[in-house]
């Protein structure tokens, strides 16, 4: 590492000036705005109301209700796609002919519009003949429909899935790349030493990792919190079920309530931020070898 | 290299399920383009639609069809996009991501930290505000600017992950460049430059799909409709009372093939770029 | 080699960053030739932004309108050799419309000089001062019976022009075959239809009513209750618990008797079951009546009469609207040329000409009846005497908090659907929660 004061500060430039200007400070006025009390519709009546935005939200029952199915989302979020993009990119990485199919198919759900996303769920899990109940039927397993989204803990592990599915790809392409940074010759060492397949990947590949493991961790809980276009489409905007974005979304473009919305916002962000900062809490801290 | 049979079978047992479990679902949505449309709420019926129905696919690629004009011109409209994202996003996060894995100065930490932070801010807290302020300086529908939003939502993570991978180079690899006279700025572009060939791959993609999947940005900040990309092309299809989910089904099947496209390349030019990238000093 | 392929690929991203910059010129994309339609349209249609819009004020407006509503390019030409005004269609999905008339509007910019202005807008919109009052003569007005709905203390402020009313539709095949002759009157005559239909095997599922988590449930509540009682609100706004219980009631009964598909609990696509022969009963959009006996989408067609909505002890005699107008934003920088363009918009031949080209229903009583006259539309039923017969359920016009009242209602509906609330119970949380919000104003 080289000690210096203004070259770094040059090369950062580009990247300081641009979240200066389209996140910092939009984000400082939303705050204003989530001081205030700022419905669209009725422009004239603009008043500061300082943190009274804040209290009516901790105090209704459906922010409540929203942040316990965010979390409940996020959960399961983690669980699933953290183990199975570590797996998929690990096998990814493996020489095969098949390789070409298997990246196109990891890639593929990202690269999905939100929009087709969302309706092609929505009908895998209609209620009466969607994908999952003609399967289902087929099989036998079931002997009548299975109303998935009525339910709201089935609705909410079912946003789950979907995000899942969204987010294994990217999880899995950073994992390749990670390993593929990885030189072989450590690889070959190890098989010369007579190690199987297992304890490589648990001596090499895993522990060069974890530089990774941060960011997966939080891009994939993002995404769990950020749960919205699939929520709305497989079940609707009903109050039971709202994560925290939908509840969000129902306050400033529904309602048009800016006021209540950006202070919606900034507990997401807040809770949010919370939850990333123990994940980075190391970084920064790394040198090269 | 000797392999056990047992791996091999978990390889391919795993592969299949992951198959099964990623192109699945996209297998129904191409089923559903096939279907007419009241075919779709159809109580009862197997996996298979009584019968294929290539109306719209046939809509959607005849370019006398006002469908078929807005979706290419959609899909166009978000490649453009998605590589200007790749040129501003790269542009930015690689000085900035090696300044950080290679330099030590005062706020370094702090600087790191707040950046990456700013994943946490969710788009919409800042999408209204930046529509006021681009709208008073006459920014609006211009695609560039757009861009440089998208980009500002992915500029924390690229930089991140870009700044991992500089950090994983060894240090002998700098000393010596050194030993042998070169500058910083040499250094940079005769060593560590051709070095980063796989994480600017695997940048540049990502930075790709994500702009790809955009809707809140280019919603609020793109109006005509010649530059509308994909994903709002497609909210078009909905109707009030009369959802044309075929169609978006089908559009949604076609609007995969580029992606599909760029991750084929992709593999390809992961592996090449690491057979030359060694890490010998 | 790896040097010079990113040189070169900087290169075409640098010049290509370039050509954006200069924004003037008509790109498309970094892809193949696309057929634009060969309008003159294309190089107009930069004058988005702001300045150019100053200078081509007085010949151009923009339109901002969802598919549905889009004229032809013909009849757009007409129209620019009419009055000398040129129309930028801004063809936009109709939930986006009110994000983005919302977000200009915070700027104090016009998302567009015309554009598309749901029923259940108005009140917001009115209130927050985001359309501008337009003048009809009395005659258009009494032509159009939907303006009503559009009007707030008198004046109107946006002309609708997609109809939509509901209508009672029965299937008579089903009904023949059940032995039963004469459609259902009162409520409890379609219940105890229903029940017959669904004893006989004739149809699992007969009736098809929303019961969902959105919009659409509302509505049904609001027609529901109106043609039940003739009034879903009091004179203060207040929500009236006798219509609402009533209203519930049936609701609740249809649900729980198992005469409609429980998959209208969670989803919202209640009405194609009509079309797809799986209901044999429905109050729904006037726009089923063509799209029942259209070949492309329906299964039966010929078999489906409209007929006037059932009631409390008779047949009811009236209707609600919820129809689609457009309105001009006070911020336009060509207010001649938009309001030209709303009157052209509206005037009977254009009207008829939207039903032949693009099957938009007119809001016009006397091009309905000519559109029968001409043989138009196949077995209208009673849908034009109930065209006549549209009142409004809001005794002082659709309110400003309309959207926050009703995802309470559709939120209580659900609830009571899935078995949370009895009919009862559910009467009792709606009138506190819509109360609660028409204090708050």
């Amino acid at each position: 590492m080289k000690k210096e004061n203004l070259t770094p500060w040059l090369l950062l430039s580009p990247c300081l000036l641009i979240m200066g200007s389209t996140v910092f400070y939009p984000a400082i006025r939303t705050f204003l705005f989530s001081m205030q009390r700022y419905r669209l519709t009725e422009s004239y009546d603009i008043r500061f109301i300082g943190l009274d935005n804040y209290r009516s939200i901790l105090s209704s029952p459906e922010f409540w209700t929203a942040l316990s199915n965010s979390v409940f989302v996020l959960f399961f979020v983690l669980l699933i796609a953290f183990p199975v993009s570590m797996l998929t990119g690990l096998l990814l990485n493996r020489k095969s002919p098949l390789n070409s199919v298997l990246t196109a198919a990891a890639i593929i759900p990202w690269a999905l519009p939100p929009l087709v996303n969302g309706i092609l769920w929505r009908f895998i899990f209609y209620p009466g003949y969607g994908l999952a109940n003609r399967i289902l039927l087929g099989l036998g397993l079931i002997s009548a429909p299975f109303p998935w989204t009525e339910n709201r803990f089935s609705a909410l592990l079912l946003a789950a899935l979907v995000v899942v599915w969204r987010v294994i790809p990217f999880g899995s392409i950073l994992v390749l790349s990670s390993l593929q940074a990885i030189p072989t010759e450590l690889y070959e060492a190890a098989r010369v030493d007579g190690s199987s397949r297992f304890q490589e990947y648990w001596a090499i590949s895993f522990p060069l990792l974890l530089p990774i493991f941060p960011i997966l961790f939080l891009q994939t809980s993002m995404a769990g919190i950020n749960v919205f276009d699939e929520l709305l489409a497989l079940s609707g905007d009903r109050y039971e079920l709202s994560t925290l974005l939908v509840y969000h979304y129902r306050t400033s473009f529904r309602f048009l309530d800016l006021g209540l919305g950006s202070a919606i916002s900034y507990l997401i962000l807040l809770s949010s931020g919370l939850l990333g900062y123990f994940y980075i809490k190391r970084i920064g801290k790394e040198r090269s070898r | 290299m000797k392999e056990k049979w047992s791996e091999r079978l978990f390889y391919y047992v795993f592969s299949l399920l992951f198959l099964l479990f990623s192109l699945g679902p996209i297998l129904w949505c191409f089923l559903l383009s096939l279907t007419e449309e009241y075919e779709l709420f159809h109580r009862g019926g197997g996996l298979l639609p009584p019968s294929l129905y290539l109306g719209n696919y046939r809509e959607l690629l005849d370019h006398s069809q006002r469908v078929g004009q807005i979706l290419l011109q959609g899909i166009g409209n978000s490649v453009f996009l998605s590589l200007l994202c790749i040129f501003i996003g790269i542009f930015a996060a690689l000085p900035a991501s090696y300044a950080f894995s290679r330099y030590e100065f005062r706020g370094r930490i702090f600087i790191l930290r707040l950046l990456v932070l700013t994943t946490v801010i969710p788009a919409f807290a800042t999408l209204i505000p930046l529509y006021a302020v681009f709208s008073k300086l006459g920014l609006l529908d211009k695609r560039i600017w757009a861009a440089i939003v998208y980009v500002s939502s992915f500029l924390p993570l690229i930089t991140w992950i870009m700044m991992n991978y500089f950090s994983a180079i060894p240090d002998e690899l700098y000393d010596a460049a050194r030993v042998d006279g070169c500058t910083e700025r040499q250094l940079f572009f005769r060593v560590i430059l051709p070095l980063s060939g796989p994480i600017l791959l695997t940048v540049s993609l990502m930075l790709f799909l994500m702009s790809w999947g955009q809707f809140q940005i280019p919603l609020i900040l793109i109006s005509s409709p010649e530059k509308r990309v994909l994903t709002l092309v497609l909210s078009d299809f909905m109707g009030r009372n009369d959802v044309s989910y075929g169609l978006i089904c089908a559009s949604g099947i076609l609007s995969l093939l580029i992606p599909a496209l760029l991750a084929v390349l992709f593999r390809n030019f992961l592996l090449s770029g690491l057979m030359q990238g060694s890490v010998k000093g | 080699m790896k040097t010079i392929r990113r040189a070169a690929l900087c290169l075409c991203l640098a010049s290509s960053l370039l050509y954006a910059c200069g924004g003037k010129t008509q790109e498309g994309s970094a892809k193949d030739a696309e057929q634009k339609k060969g309008s003159s349209a294309a190089a107009e249609e930069k004058a988005e932004s702001e300045s150019e819009k100053q200078g081509k004020a007085a010949s151009e407006i923009s339109f901002m309108i969802p598919d549905w509503g889009v004229p032809t390019e013909e009849m757009l030409k007409d129209f620019e050799e009419q009055s000398g005004v040129k129309v930028n269609v801004l063809t936009t999905g109709w939930d986006d419309i009110r994000n983005k008339i919302s977000t200009a509007a915070a700027g104090k910019t016009a998302a567009a000089d015309v554009f598309e202005v749901d029923w259940s807008w108005v009140g917001e919109f009115q209130k927050a001062g985001w359309i501008a009052p337009i003048s009809l003569s009395q005659e258009d007005m009494d032509d159009m019976l939907s303006a009503k709905t559009f009007s707030v203390d008198g004046t109107l402020y946006a002309v609708p022009y997609s109809n939509d009313y509901r209508i009672a539709y029965y299937n008579k095949s089903m009904f023949d075959q059940a032995g039963i002759s004469e459609p259902p009157k009162t409520w409890k005559e379609v219940i105890s239809d229903a029940k017959l239909l669904k004893e006989k095997g004739i149809c699992e599922y007969p009736v098809s009513n929303p019961m969902s988590a959105d919009e659409k449930s509302t509505t049904t509540f609001l027609w529901l209750a109106y043609t039940l009682d003739g009034k879903v609100f009091n004179e203060d706004n207040t929500l009236n618990r006798e219509a609402a219980l009533d209203a519930l009631s049936i609701l609740d009964e249809i649900n729980r008797e198992g005469l409609s598909d429980p998959a209208n609990r969670a989803v919202s696509e209640a009405f194609p079951r009509l079309r797809n022969g799986e209901a044999a009963f429905m109050v729904g959009p006037s726009s089923n009546v063509m799209a029942v006996n259209d070949p492309r989408k329906s299964k039966v067609v010929g078999q489906v009469i409209p007929i006037l909505l059932p009631g409390k002890e008779a047949q009811a005699e009236v209707t609600t609207p919820f129809a689609e107008a457009v309105g001009i934003s006070p911020y336009s920088k060509n207010p001649e040329g938009a309001k030209k363009f709303v009157e052209w918009y509206s005037s009977p031949e254009v009207q008829y000409q939207l039903y032949e080209e693009i099957s938009n229903l007119p809001t016009r009583t006397s091009v309905l009846e000519k559109l029968l006259k001409d043989g138009k539309i196949q077995n209208p039923g009673a849908m034009l005497e109930l065209a006549k017969r549209i009142e409004s359920p809001f005794p002082n016009g659709v309110p400003i908090y309309y959207t926050r009242m009703s995802t309470e209602i559709f939120n209580t509906i659900n609830q009571m659907a899935n078995g949370k609330l009895s009919a009862e119970e559910a009467a009792d949380q709606l009138v506190e929660k819509v109360n609660k919000i028409v204090k708050e104003g």
